[in-house]
């Protein structure tokens, strides 16, 4: 395990949150079948910040972290990601700000089977057009971090889903990027498996991420830092979580 | 490209996961690619012939041949112009002589060569016979025996292998010459092709020189083959000119650099649109594939998105499919072509029969069409690439099914190019090819434009149908960005198939386009002609005739003029008819047109009984078809040998013009007693069954003919009835590429829509459908597919198949009849339209439907369950 490395390959915490989104409205749909995911949510994840957005079917969740990361435009409102305003990039900026500043995980599948590990982590900064053998070491390093180092050569398909997801996170924080969207990330693992990787969540955003996580289980959702609940595309409560109790 | 290198390594990962998916693209790439390397190679390949060389050097470095009368001669490097005295009489040096001129340590070896007549067991051949020993170092090079062994003594031969009969096998004695020199066939031999390759090589003393005819530089009659320690320069070439010697030199024509470069396979604007036509069927055959992989692989697309992959990323990722399969492919393809086409050799050099020029890789030709693979590989990775790109990550990875951007097509653009292509068919029929291949490629481009269209018009059509067939149309429709390029991936192999099958069909319909389709003797007439033929084969020939023929039928006998030695002789008889050119060469009764014989050869020949022609033929005077060419009641001929010395004699007679009912069968008939004072003697060289005495029915002729070929392989028997053309190779050979074309394509592109309509039949199996509603639905995802392709396919390729048919004969073609007249076959003989309407079923109806039965038999029947997607 990782937990005594020191956090220097983040810069510290400097009181501006990574993402900031402010009265974001999405609506999917025009007309009479326009469908509001969101209604107006304003929300903001500070370094070394682990929160979990809770709430229902449908209630948003995923959409929210799709418009954080700058996968989805939202209809109105406006995001900030690590101060840029993402209304104004076009798909070849928001895709380069995905390489750069924000790393996704979603519940299964997360990795390219005909790359090994290591490739998959590696492959945000070769398409940056870092050099292979760089950008291998970078992956190699954020693998070691998440306690993956001897599994680097390895394909997908051989990894356990724990371990798969461990190489997700990897691949989602290499390259000095201080947002991680996951979404549902321990869904289709056992409970231990997806204990692990709530740990592991944990100790990123301890050592400087900030950290946004889709959960429908409060169990996971007591480590964090922050719990958000969403209903019909809306934020109904935010509390700081007991942490301390469940951990 | 940023990521370059990492899609490339995707693309190589992935194609090793899905094998069968990577060896189909491989092959669809290759194969072409592997065709045409192989046919370029073995096309362009072999060098040259020498063309200007009488005689091959083989190890030789130098050719001498010289007279002491030649004294003080000038030559070119080819020894093609040489100033020398023709006359008579001439001393040719001996081989010691020409040894003390040359280089101390010259090595020299006779050689001969010459055209003569030989007489087999099966009758007499005339050919180019060589006098040398084949197995002096000098000859190496210069043939490869494949049987038997070389000749060690006078008497001995070798036969070309493409002059291998029965009757000149191994073992075989033959005749050659006047004098009936014997010579036995030790061994079969393939001769390189420089000069005129020979029939026989037979070892030194078995013909005498005369045999050869004079001595003639230009024919390299008869000369001597140099070994010499140092090469034979110009000036040595000028030293032995003084002395009488004519050379060739090894070191001089090397010095003088090689001829003129001939071009080199044909030019780029002839083939432009065959590349083009090539390139559009590869890239539509492999494109469906290519968007398949694209399908299976949406989720990692996404994924690759997600993790930053901009549009351009993904772009790169599809098309490094593209680069690396066309790579592959064609790196693959180019070798195994070339490698094919070396390998071949000696199969293509024993097929031909003799040795082919060394074979020299068109490396530039062959390389470009590797390219033009790779490019297939892009343009077809192209389309797939560009959705990918599109997608939208979110929508792949939450499962929800994207509204993909479905256009129409350019209906418009498509019309205007399809009008544009037919019209520019329409009026270049008739014209070069190349020209009906263009404008046939634009209807096509317009085709494949229109062809989302068109999908959308059959969707009008599918309401009434049962469910699946209404499903399948239906989902073509909405996917049309997938179905268009699936129909006209097949419409463009139909097409293709169509216009080859009518022009091939419409070619045979028109059958006298080639000489052996034309009537050779009156309709009905059964003739043998044999003027190679011994009297003693004639014997055999005439009794096994009678043997199959009702007794009483009159047999025609036709006899042609002879030196008193027996050497045929060849009548030049003039003639008058427009644009003909006088064909020199023999006809297969040698004769001319002159021909020697009674009454009841008039009267076939001038095809009724006239009274006044047969008083003529009593009274010595020779009957003559074409009275414009009687001067002063006188037909002169010329008379030339066919074999051996001597030159053309003038030959008059008194003669009678009588024209014959329709074209008539001669161009002079005589009396064989007019031929015997005249001191020439003739020979049997034509039976003749006339028709107005006995039509011989078609299996007695096929009787007489296996009889005959049992006798001889040196008589034609022919009867001369109308044949209906054979269209049973068109069926097999465009029937099996339109199977391999149509089922192929459109298994891959079913494939693509089963795989696409998952979540539909998930939801039809949640309602209770029965697992054969799958199979029915996929079988009609084929039937829409090949028929839609089909049928349009077929209608566009009726138009570049009539054009091309139109183009009939370009210039006059001359052929000889066996009676030696002449036929001209007129330019722009109308062209006759035929629409092979099997080839049509077959594509219409049989193959949609076994496309149909494919996919429901190859579709496994069980239902997929709905799964439960990320969220």
């Amino acid at each position: 395990m990782t937990e005594n490395r020191s956090p220097d390959r983040l810069p510290a915490p400097d009181g501006e949150p990574v993402v900031r989104m402010t009265g974001v409205v999405r609506v999917h749909g025009e007309g009479t079948g326009a469908v509001h995911a969101l209604r107006g949510v304003s929300l903001d994840v500070a370094a070394g910040e682990l929160v979990a957005v809770m709430g229902p079917s449908g209630s948003g969740k995923s959409t929210l972290l799709n418009i954080a990361g700058g996968l989805d435009r939202p209809t109105e409102g406006s995001v900030a990601l690590e101060g840029r305003e993402l209304r104004d990039l076009a798909p070849k900026q928001l895709a380069e700000l995905r390489r750069r500043s924000a790393g996704y995980v979603f519940q299964d599948l997360n990795l390219v089977p005909s790359l090994t590990v290591a490739e998959n982590v590696a492959l945000p900064r070769e398409l940056d057009g870092v050099r292979t053998a760089k950008a291998r070491r970078e992956a190699l390093a954020v693998l070691e971090e998440v306690g993956l180092a001897d599994l680097g050569d390895r394909f997908p398909d051989d990894l356990s889903g724990g371990q798969r997801q461990r190489a997700a996170i990897a691949r989602a924080l290499v390259g000095e990027r201080r947002l991680l969207l996951a979404d549902e990330p321990t869904g289709a693992l056992d409970t231990r498996a997806g204990d692990e990787i709530i740990q592991v969540l944990r100790q990123r955003a301890d050592a400087g991420a900030a950290v946004l996580l889709v959960t429908h289980e409060p169990r996971y959702a007591a480590w964090a830092d922050r719990v958000v609940f969403l209903k019909d595309g809306q934020i109904v409560d935010s509390a700081a979580a007991g942490m301390e109790t469940a951990r | 490209m940023s990521g370059l290198r990492a899609s490339l390594r995707i693309s190589r990962r992935n194609a090793r996961r899905s094998k069968r998916r990577s060896a189909l693209i491989l092959v669809m790439i290759g194969l072409p690619v592997a065709l045409a390397a192989f046919v370029l190679t073995a096309v362009l390949g072999p060098g040259p012939v020498p063309d200007r060389q009488r005689y091959p050097f083989g190890q030789a470095d130098a050719l001498v041949i010289g007279a002491h009368e030649w004294a003080n001669l000038s030559q070119d490097a080819w020894a093609e112009e040489v100033s020398w005295e023709p006359g008579r009489k001439h001393t040719p040096f001996t081989g010691a002589e020409i040894t003390t001129v040359l280089a101390p340590g010259s090595r020299v070896i006779p050689v001969a060569q010459g055209n003569v007549r030989y007489l087999t067991p099966e009758g007499y051949g005339i050919g180019q016979i060589r006098q040398v020993d084949l197995r002096d170092p000098m000859s190496r090079g210069t043939f490869r025996l494949t049987d038997g062994r070389l000749p060690a003594a006078p008497g001995e031969a070798v036969v070309s292998a493409a002059m291998l009969r029965p009757d000149m096998a191994p073992g075989v004695t033959l005749f050659a010459g006047e004098a009936r020199r014997p010579l036995r066939v030790v061994g079969v031999a393939l001769f390189d092709l420089t000069g005129t390759p020979p029939d026989l090589t037979v070892f030194p003393g078995s013909l005498p020189d005369t045999a050869f005819g004079p001595m003639n530089p230009l024919l390299m009659s008869r000369g001597w083959l140099v070994d010499s320690p140092r090469p034979v320069t110009w000036a040595d070439v000028r030293r032995l000119n003084a002395r009488g010697l004519a050379v060739v030199s090894r070191a001089v024509l090397d010095g003088a650099g090689p001829d003129e470069p001939s071009p080199r396979g044909p030019s780029l604007p002839q083939s432009a649109p065959w590349v083009a036509i090539m390139l559009l069927e590869v890239v539509l055959l492999a494109g469906p594939a290519f968007a398949m992989g694209r399908l299976r692989r949406s989720r990692e697309f996404a994924l690759v998105a997600v993790q930053g992959g901009s549009p351009a990323h993904l772009r790169t990722i599809a098309l490094a499919d593209g680069l690396l399969f066309g790579v592959a492919a064609s790196v693959v393809g180019a070798a195994l072509g070339v490698g094919a086409a070396w390998l071949a050799r000696p199969a293509l050099e024993r097929r031909a029969g003799y040795l082919l020029p060394a074979l020299t890789v068109p490396w530039a030709v062959v390389a470009t069409t590797a390219a033009l693979g790779v490019v297939a590989g892009l343009l077809a990775a192209l389309a797939p690439a560009v959705a990918a790109s599109r997608a939208d990550p979110v929508a792949v990875l939450s499962g929800r099914r994207e509204r993909g951007r479905e256009r129409a097509g350019r209906p418009l653009l498509g019309i205007v190019l399809v009008v544009a292509g037919t019209a520019a068919t329409i009026v270049s029929g008739g014209h070069e090819l190349g020209w009906i291949a263009t404008s046939a490629l634009v209807t096509q481009l317009g085709l494949v434009a229109l062809t989302p269209a068109l999908v959308a018009a059959v969707a009008r059509l599918a309401a009434r149908l049962p469910l699946p067939l209404r499903f399948a149309a239906r989902d073509a429709v909405r996917n049309r960005g997938r179905t268009a390029p699936a129909v006209a991936a097949v419409m463009t192999a139909v097409v293709a198939l169509t216009a080859v099958g009518v022009t091939w069909q419409s070619r045979l319909a028109q059958k006298p386009a080639y000489a052996q389709d034309y009537p050779k003797a009156p309709a009905g007439a059964l003739w043998i002609a044999g003027p190679d033929l011994t009297p003693g084969l004639w014997d055999r020939v005439r009794s096994a005739v009678r043997e199959e023929l009702p007794g009483g039928v009159p047999l025609v006998e036709v006899r042609t003029l002879t030196s008193r030695s027996g050497v045929p002789m060849y009548a030049s008889v003039p003639d008058t008819a427009p644009n003909v050119s006088r064909v020199e060469w023999s006809d297969a009764s040698q004769s001319g047109g002159l021909l020697v014989g009674t009454d009841d050869l008039l009267r076939y020949v001038l095809r009724r009984d006239d009274p006044r022609a047969v008083a003529a033929l009593h009274e010595g005077k020779a009957v003559v078809l074409n009275p414009a060419v009687i001067r002063d009641g006188q037909l002169r001929i010329d008379l030339t040998p066919v074999a051996g010395p001597g030159d053309s004699v003038p030959l008059t007679l008194p003669a009678a013009g009588v024209r014959a009912n329709g074209e008539g069968w001669a161009r002079a008939v005589v009396a064989p007693e007019v031929a015997a004072k005249n001191g020439y003697a003739t020979v049997t060289t034509m039976l003749v069954v006339d028709p107005a005495d006995f039509r011989t029915p078609r299996a007695t002729a096929e009787r007489i003919t296996a009889k005959v070929e049992r006798i001889t392989g040196k008589a034609t028997v022919r009867l001369e009835v109308p044949e209906a053309p054979d269209d049973t190779i068109i069926l097999i050979v465009l029937g099996i590429a339109a199977a391999v074309l149509v089922l192929g394509m459109t298994f891959v592109a079913t494939m693509l829509a089963a795989a696409e309509a998952r979540p539909d039949l998930e939801t039809m199996s949640a309602v209770g459908a029965a697992p054969r509603v799958k199979r029915a639905v996929v079988a009609g995802q084929a039937l829409v597919i090949a028929l839609l392709a089909s049928v349009t396919g077929v209608l566009a390729g009726l138009a570049p198949g009539i054009a091309a048919a139109r183009q009939g004969v370009s210039h006059p073609v001359a052929f000889l009849r066996p009676d030696g007249v002449t036929t001209i076959v007129p330019v722009g003989a109308a062209p006759a339209f035929a629409i092979p309407w099997a080839l049509v079923g077959l594509l219409v109806v049989v193959l949609p439907l076994l496309a149909a039965l494919g996919g429901a038999v190859f579709t496994r029947s069980r239902l997929p369950l709905p799964r439960r997607r990320v969220t």
